[in-house]
């Protein structure tokens, strides 16, 4: 059977159930419980091992996604899903709190995903918040790494369009990057 | 000129009118390159203006953006000093000015590079456009993605990913015209990717193995 792991992470509340229950075809397997943490996000219950859905594109092959704990104290999970994961979609909601720190934040520690270029970067909540913008996100992105752009959209994780469109991006820019590399064109 | 809300300022100045994006496009880029806060009415005929306020990045226009005109028969250009201080000219943050200077790229100078564009300069990308905001195809996706990762020309971009020219140079005119480009001289610097490894891209982008292609026949798109 082939896989192919995805990674959805982000802080509490950026909407990373609600995008594998978009994409999923199948019932999402949901690993929530009561939300401790109700002055960083205001819902009744989080996700604290993780969140499971898949896409079948053949008789031997799937597309599993995985929503990874987005409160600290579960990151021992992001260390054992990061390591099967070609490509993480990390979904932040831009009314939050200094939502770009947490994205540099996450993206630190996805730092192998994110050299390899399997990053797609999703704004949820930019109808609420017009600010940060997607270039605000980029500038402080390109700090970083101005070698390696980042795709970042703004999104409404109820959106199916938009999620496919997401996904999509993530597998073309693996794809690309890869296909770069194997022509000697990139080392990393 | 007149604006949905009013704006003291020197008289405004009128463009002739062109058949098509392209006079408006060269204005939209005149004013992003000298950064003099102006602001611009567009009328192309037989609908609504579109007012922009480029001290906001931002656009008023009651027309869905579904409903572009792609090749209007004219389109009227207007421009007006901003007073130090003025208010913005419609409630912000209006629409994100991307959002139209993407399908007037597209749609102007008829497939040609746009009039600003050197024909001895290599492209890449500085940031993503915002697909899920803009009606985009699979082919400029690809594209995108490739100019993502290494400078090319239009030509170069169309022969990595099999695709017209023409459409390469649509594509380009409105990355630029976004101002999301990096340029670098095609004589200054070293090729970026030899015509093998555009082989290999087109290759890899138009074969059906792909995991791309795969979820794409699953899901659409």
């Amino acid at each position: 059977m082939a896989e192919h792991v995805i990674l959805f992470a982000g802080p509490m509340g950026a909407g990373k159930t609600t995008a594998i229950q978009t994409l999923s075809e199948i019932d999402v397997v949901l690993t929530e419980a009561e939300n401790t943490e109700r002055d960083v996000a205001d819902k009744p219950t989080t996700t604290v091992a993780l969140d499971y859905g898949e896409i079948t594109l053949g008789d031997d092959e799937k597309v599993r996604l995985y929503g990874v704990p987005g409160q600290r104290r579960f990151d021992f999970m992001w260390e054992i899903l990061k390591e099967r994961a070609i490509g993480l979609v990390l979904l932040v909601n831009n009314d939050a709190p200094d939502p770009v720190a947490s994205v540099l934040e996450f993206l630190e520690e996805f730092g192998e995903l994110y050299d390899r270029g399997g990053v797609v970067i999703g704004i949820s909540r930019a109808d609420v918040s017009a600010t940060p913008t997607v270039a605000d996100y980029a500038d402080a992105i390109a700090v970083r790494r101005p070698d390696l752009v980042v795709p970042i959209f703004t999104i409404d994780a109820r959106n199916a369009s938009q999620m496919h469109m997401v996904l999509m991006t993530l597998i073309l820019n693996i794809e690309t990057r890869a296909a770069m590399k194997a022509s000697g064109h990139l080392s990393s | 000129m007149s604006y949905p809300i009013s704006s003291a300022g020197a008289p405004p100045v009128a463009a002739p009118a062109t058949v098509g994006w392209s006079a408006a496009a060269i204005a939209v880029r005149s004013i992003l390159q000298i950064s003099t806060p102006l602001l611009l009415r567009l009328v192309p005929q037989g609908h609504e203006p579109i007012y922009i306020d480029f001290r906001h990045h931002a656009f008023l226009w009651p027309t869905p953006i579904s409903a572009f005109p792609a090749i209007p028969l004219s389109v009227d250009v207007e421009t007006e000093p901003v007073p130090e201080g003025a208010p913005p000219l419609f409630d912000p943050p209006g629409q994100n000015l991307d959002n139209l200077l993407w399908p007037i790229g597209l749609n102007a100078f008829g497939g040609q590079s746009a009039s600003w564009l050197r024909p001895n300069d290599r492209y890449r990308l500085k940031r993503w456009p915002n697909f899920t905001e803009m009606n985009h195809t699979v082919e400029q996706m690809r594209m995108t993605a490739l100019l993502g990762t290494v400078a090319l020309t239009p030509e170069e971009l169309a022969d990595a990913v099999g695709a017209d020219v023409r459409v390469a140079r649509q594509l380009v005119n409105a990355l630029s015209l976004m101002d999301i480009l990096l340029v670098s001289n095609l004589v200054a610097a070293p090729a970026e990717a030899a015509p093998e490894t555009r082989a290999t891209l087109r290759e890899s982008a138009t074969t059906r193995d792909s995991l791309f292609s795969r979820l794409r026949k699953r899901i659409g798109g």
